[in-house]
């Protein structure tokens, strides 16, 4: 029985599967209890809804009513991955393609005790070092703070456990105490064809204490397809360790995609992350930190692209449970056609966290018409030697800038596009990795203008 | 006025002041110059009780008592002025009703009857046309938004409202353009009188060329290292700090 | 008996501890709450049918709701039948007979807020013969209003009085239906005041003047419907700096402002409602539905509140701009301190073309208080040009207590222009230490420092009451530093 004729029911589908599947019940591999947890508790978690209060604002239930092939994917042939490199990065190269990864490169020339490997097999051939980390920045994620600890609905953890329930492969990289990789690595999560999958990974990215490294990490695919790709991301870095890390989604636009990321960060760590949500029909990023040491930072700055039709969702907790920890979130929002972003910001800093510093910012900009933005900025505080705040806004162009350059002769649709460019671009500028930063630039104009001929057919025709 | 014997101080365990002695008398000004991470500060912040600073021995007799055993407030009672290096900002709190409430703080402990609004306002203007503190910042908010010069010229403006009998100028002068020096200091120089002393603690000569004090020490490591009249200044300038450290070393 | 433990009978407990002694009078109705009861409150006011009916039907509306838990708030469930629904106004019989029967802090607040032993006694509930000389000063006042056509009486007499106006506003603004603690008031309201401005008419004094002399004691489920004709303005100012006694757990009030073309409504609130002893004991449960509608173009509705009081502020006084070129706005300062949970805020419903909110809400928290703000901003896709500015401050005062900030903006207009800021901040030593140094005692810097940051609030309050506000605020915080 395929879901494709099926629509509604693939998540029952899913769930019976799994009722008659062989987890083995006695298995000592910490994969497989994580995995027995999640099976167990898949089946009560409840659907979210609207109201609940983290998804007040993402309709989702349009999910469910996917024509999801919920089978096993095909796994692609193992040539032609090369291409989907196209940022041209000296680079540790991963592809994952419909759920099943590969390490491109030479295990060789890794420096000594580096891990590269998938998750199946690092399940196997690093079983101790997984279960000490697999699952743990996931069990401690999410602010369950006072304001939604009291909400009449709970939250919904479905789609992690969704996730976990059938243990996915994905990448898993540990870098041992004082190693710091020099060339970037350089992950793309890929989607072949156009049946409508689903499409799920778990990846865990570990750095020992002093360890250094930056991901780079690309979700695309092959041609348009009512997928849904549910990815759940660990990060654990070290006392005094240091990830740089890169997210871009770019998936066509009849794709569904989630992403889990959760990160714990020890003692003086240093976290730099830059967050692109450029694609798909619906998206949500679902990011938590937790500071599990003093004097860690984390930067993360990122865009939200919702250009036609799209839905964007960022939720982002961060909880600072220990002193002296800085951290700063900022985004700029796009929002254009009949498309809606959802940014929803959450800081908490619970009594003992004091020399807190935490900024957040999401500046937008509306373009047009039957869009719509939805903002929840949030401060929870519970120290007071603390520097903390928010700042949002909406606006539409300046209409003296749109003035300004249509007195210097540009059209005045050309000039909104340089505005609107500009706008995002502030934010691109941050990218620290050139080839990176060119490649976001040219997406956007791309981007942009494929929107304006879907909104304006006739024109320039 | 002011004696101060063998003063040991340190910050968070670390000693500051390591055995600071001075004294000054009414009528006088006192310059104390040295270079950065000397004490210079950390004697201006003691002398107006600033907390987080540990006074392990030594003495600091004001007006004949004990200063150490009063609090900030009561210091300023009793006429101690801490013009600020960097003067801190009061969102909200209108400049006007902070001068008054402080001057009538004063007024009160001194057992003076408070002064009303109108008769404020006058002497306000008067003092802040003579410090040429412009009057739009009498109604903004304290230092809040003020240039770092408009901050020094406040300071200043109090200074001359409270008339204080030590005034202890700390770094009045960094961060200022010539022009706002030369504000700053004769704002000093009119208030110089027989029953006030100053202390004017700073890192270089410039201000004192214009305020030409009595006595002039050099504060090394937490000790002074010098006592000269103002031809010291001068000596400074040509010759820097090295000279005096290493002649202490030798 | 289920009942024994509820926090009505921990009150009653805590007010026999303070010599408020209750007893049931004869005009009171016993605890309970069924049709029965909502009937007999309609009966003894004699009210009309019409009426009678709106609240039966507030009333089965209200059986089918459940009590919010939504807010940032801890509280026990709330017995609603253990509350007595009506007693007769201003009745003396439960009332202190002396000052000394009164809680020693609230007198001790008294004296510091330097209110009169006159004006004291009548804050407490004392009977006393002549309250200064309100009958003449009253009478002086009611002369003025009339002259100019502002009704300005209780709801009850308005029922009587001005049937079609009650009928035509009550409701319109918070429907019965609108949520929990609002329906139960539309069912079982005890009083309250209406004001009608009629058209043109600026009234001719701030109604506070007249109103805080006058006061009594309006019952925990007080109503308060206000209509502004076209062009007629209104400065209205409820509350008191001075706690005022109240044997009344639970307060779920209603206001509903209703503002025409041109028409300008400034609505005023100081609240210092008893905020419950140090271990959080007794303390008014606070949970108000105030709501205003800008109806016609040009119109302006303004909120002020001082919230100081109360062991559980709930309320968010909220503007619907539906006339074009309408302005809503929101001033707020909030003291949680002790056991005190504040959840407040606003709710900017932007529906006309070229309407305008602002918001400014200064959150303080002190020892083990809660302080959060909770707003809405929503830009409809009509309202083209909407503009909104947010600025959300918190100061904290304190390492045991909380500051928290739930903005929701939520835009559906291209044309719209939003900015929200939030920050937080203590009062920093080195304020504190440039003060002392001026020669201001801790105390005096810290209230200092408080009223500054709280100074574009009070600059919306009507004069005087601004200066009596900087006071409470400074014995609120009394030693609460240090």
């Amino acid at each position: 029985m395929s879901a494709g004729q099926n629509q509604g029911e693939w998540l029952e589908e899913f769930k019976q599967g799994l009722n008659q599947s062989e987890v083995e019940a006695n298995s000592s591999n910490s994969l497989d209890s994580l995995r027995r947890e999640a099976v167990e508790a898949l089946m009560s978690e409840p659907l979210p809804f609207r109201k609940m209060e983290r998804w007040r604002y993402t309709p989702v239930a349009g999910l469910f009513k996917l024509p999801l092939n919920i089978l096993k994917n095909q796994p692609a042939n193992d040539t032609g991955y090369e291409e989907l490199f196209s940022m041209g990065l000296d680079s540790h190269r991963f592809a994952v393609i419909n759920g099943h990864a590969h390490f491109l490169g030479d295990i060789n020339e890794l420096p000594a005790g580096v891990i590269f490997s998938t998750m199946h097999d690092a399940a196997v051939k690093h079983e101790a070092l997984l279960s000490q980390y697999a699952g743990k920045a996931m069990s401690q994620q999410g602010t369950q703070n006072r304001l939604q600890a009291s909400l009449v609905n709970k939250d919904s953890k479905l789609f992690q456990y969704l996730n976990q329930s059938i243990s996915p492969d994905g990448i898993f990289i540990h870098v041992p105490e004082g190693i710091k990789l020099e060339k970037p690595v350089e992950v793309v999560f890929f989607k072949s064809g156009n049946q409508a999958d689903l499409v799920q990974t778990h990846n865990v990215v570990v750095l020992e204490k002093d360890a250094a490294m930056t991901l780079h990490e690309k979700h695309v695919d092959e041609e348009a397809s009512q997928s849904f790709c549910n990815n759940q991301l660990e990060m654990i870095i070290g006392d005094n360790a240091s990830l740089q890390h890169y997210y871009l989604q770019q998936q066509g636009s009849s794709g569904w995609h989630r992403q889990g990321m959760h990160r714990i960060q020890a003692e003086a760590s240093r976290y730099r992350g830059w967050y692109g949500c450029c694609g798909s029909q619906w998206s949500r990023l679902e990011t938590t930190v937790i500071f599990s040491g003093d004097n860690a930072e984390s930067d993360v700055q990122g865009i939200q692209l919702a250009l036609n039709g799209q839905l964007s969702d960022i939720h982002l907790d961060t909880r600072h449970d220990q002193p002296g920890c800085h951290s700063e979130q900022h985004f700029r929002g796009l929002v254009t056609g009949k498309s809606k972003i959802v940014f929803d910001g959450n800081i908490t800093v619970s009594q003992d966290a004091q020399k807190t510093i935490a900024h957040l910012s999401d500046n937008n900009l509306m373009l047009t018409r039957n869009a719509e933005i939805d903002a929840k900025p949030q401060l929870e505080i519970y120290a007071d030697d603390v520097q903390c705040s928010h700042g949002t806004s909406i606006g539409e162009l300046d209409e003296q800038s749109v003035f300004y350059l249509r007195s210097r002769g540009i059209s005045e649709q050309q000039a909104r596009n340089l505005l609107s460019i500009g706008f995002v671009a502030e934010q691109i500028d941050k990218i620290e990795l050139e080839a990176f930063r060119q490649y976001m630039l040219d997406l956007l104009e791309i981007q942009l203008q494929a929107a304006q001929k879907q909104e304006n057919p006739d024109d320039g025709q | 006025m002011l004696t101060i014997k063998d003063l040991k101080v340190s910050v968070e365990e670390k000693e500051i002041l390591k055995g600071l002695s001075l004294q000054v008398n009414a009528g006088e000004v006192h310059a104390i110059m040295g270079p950065h991470g000397s004490g210079k500060s950390t004697l201006s912040h003691v002398l107006a009780g600033k907390d987080g600073y540990q006074v392990n021995s030594g003495s600091v007799t004001y007006k004949g008592s004990d200063l150490l055993e009063l609090e900030t407030e009561e210091r300023a009672h009793q006429g101690i002025f801490l013009a600020m290096q960097y003067p801190v900002e009061l969102p909200g709190v209108n400049n006007m009703v902070f001068l008054r409430e402080s001057y009538n703080a004063l007024r009160k402990a001194r057992g003076e009857d408070e002064i009303d609004s109108p008769a404020f306002i006058k002497l306000i203007r008067e003092k802040a046309d003579q410090v040429k503190l412009p009057a739009k910042l009498l109604k903004r908010s304290v230092n809040s938004g003020f240039s770092g010069g408009e901050k020094k010229r406040n300071e200043i403006l109090q200074m001359a409202l409270l008339e204080p009998s030590l005034a202890i100028l700390d770094e009045t002068d960094s961060g200022l353009d010539i022009d706002a020096l030369r504000i700053v200091a004769d704002g000093v120089n009119q208030l110089r009188s027989p029953d006030r002393a100053m202390i004017v603690v700073t890192h270089y000569q410039r201000l004192l060329d214009y305020i030409k004090p009595d006595v002039v020490h050099v504060l090394a490591d937490g000790q002074i290292i010098k006592t000269g009249d103002f031809s010291l200044v001068k000596e400074l300038e040509d010759k820097g700090y090295g000279w005096l450290i290493d002649e202490e070393a030798a | 008996m289920q009942s024994g433990n509820s926090p009505i009978d921990e009150l009653l407990d805590a007010g026999y501890e303070y010599g408020f002694v209750t007893d049931i009078a004869s005009d009171t109705f016993p605890p309970g709450l069924d049709e029965t009861t909502v009937r007999a409150i309609s009966a003894k006011k004699n009210e009309p049918d019409w009426l009678l009916e709106w609240r039966l039907k507030a009333f089965r509306h209200w059986l089918t709701m459940e009590e919010p838990e939504w807010a940032h708030i801890n509280k026990p469930k709330i017995d609603f039948q253990a509350i007595s629904y009506y007693s007769a106004p201003n009745s003396m019989k439960d009332a202190p007979e002396s000052l000394d029967d009164i809680d020693p802090e609230i007198r001790k607040t008294y004296d510091k807020l330097g209110i009169p032993i006159e004006e004291q006694m009548a804050l407490a509930g004392i009977a006393v013969d002549a309250v200064f000389d309100s009958v003449s000063v009253a009478t002086t006042f009611r002369e003025k209003l009339a002259e100019s056509g502002v009704i300005f009486s209780s709801i009850s007499e308005a029922v009587q009085d001005h049937p079609e106006l009650v009928k035509e506003n009550l409701g319109s603004v918070v429907s019965y239906r609108d949520n929990f603690f609002a329906c139960l008031n539309a069912a079982v309201f005890s009083d309250g005041t209406f004001v009608y401005i009629p058209k043109g008419v600026k009234c001719p004094m701030e109604l506070s003047t007249y109103f805080r002399i006058n006061e009594r004691n309006t019952g925990q489920f007080e109503r308060t419907l206000i209509v502004a004709e076209d062009e007629s303005h209104v400065s209205y100012l409820e509350g008191c700096t001075a706690p005022m006694r109240d044997e009344n757990q639970l307060h779920a009030a209603v206001v509903e402002l209703v503002a025409k073309t041109d028409a300008k409504i400034k609505y005023s609130t100081v609240q210092n409602w008893y905020p419950g002893d140090d271990k959080g004991k007794g303390g008014i449960y606070n949970f108000v539905t105030k709501r205003g509608e800008c109806r016609g173009d040009r119109s302006h509705i303004s909120w002020t509140q001082v919230e100081t009081g109360s062991a559980i502020t709930w309320k968010y006084p909220s503007c619907i701009l539906r006339g074009d070129d309408s302005v809503g706005e929101f001033y707020s300062v909030a003291v949680a301190r002790g056991m005190q949970q504040a959840d407040t805020g606003t709710k900017m419903i932007h529906m006309g073309k070229n309407t305008k909110s602002t918001i400014v809400s200064k959150g303080i928290s002190a020892a083990q208080g809660q302080n959060a703000y909770r707003g809405l901003v929503r830009i409809t896709q009509a309202a083209e040009n909407a503009r909104n500015h947010t600025q959300c401050d918190s100061l904290l005062i304190g390492d045991k207590c909380g500051a928290h900030t739930f903005p929701y903006i939520e835009n559906r207009n291209p044309t719209a222009k939003l900015e929200h800021e939030a920050t937080t901040s203590k009062i920093g030593e080195d304020q504190l230490f440039y003060c002392k140094q001026r020669g201001l005692s801790e105390e005096d810097a810290v209230s200092m420092i408080v009223n500054g940051f709280c100074k574009e609030v009070f600059n919306e309050l009507p004069m005087e009451f601004a200066v009596e506000a900087q006071k409470l605020l400074s014995v609120t915080l009394e030693g609460a530093v240090g």
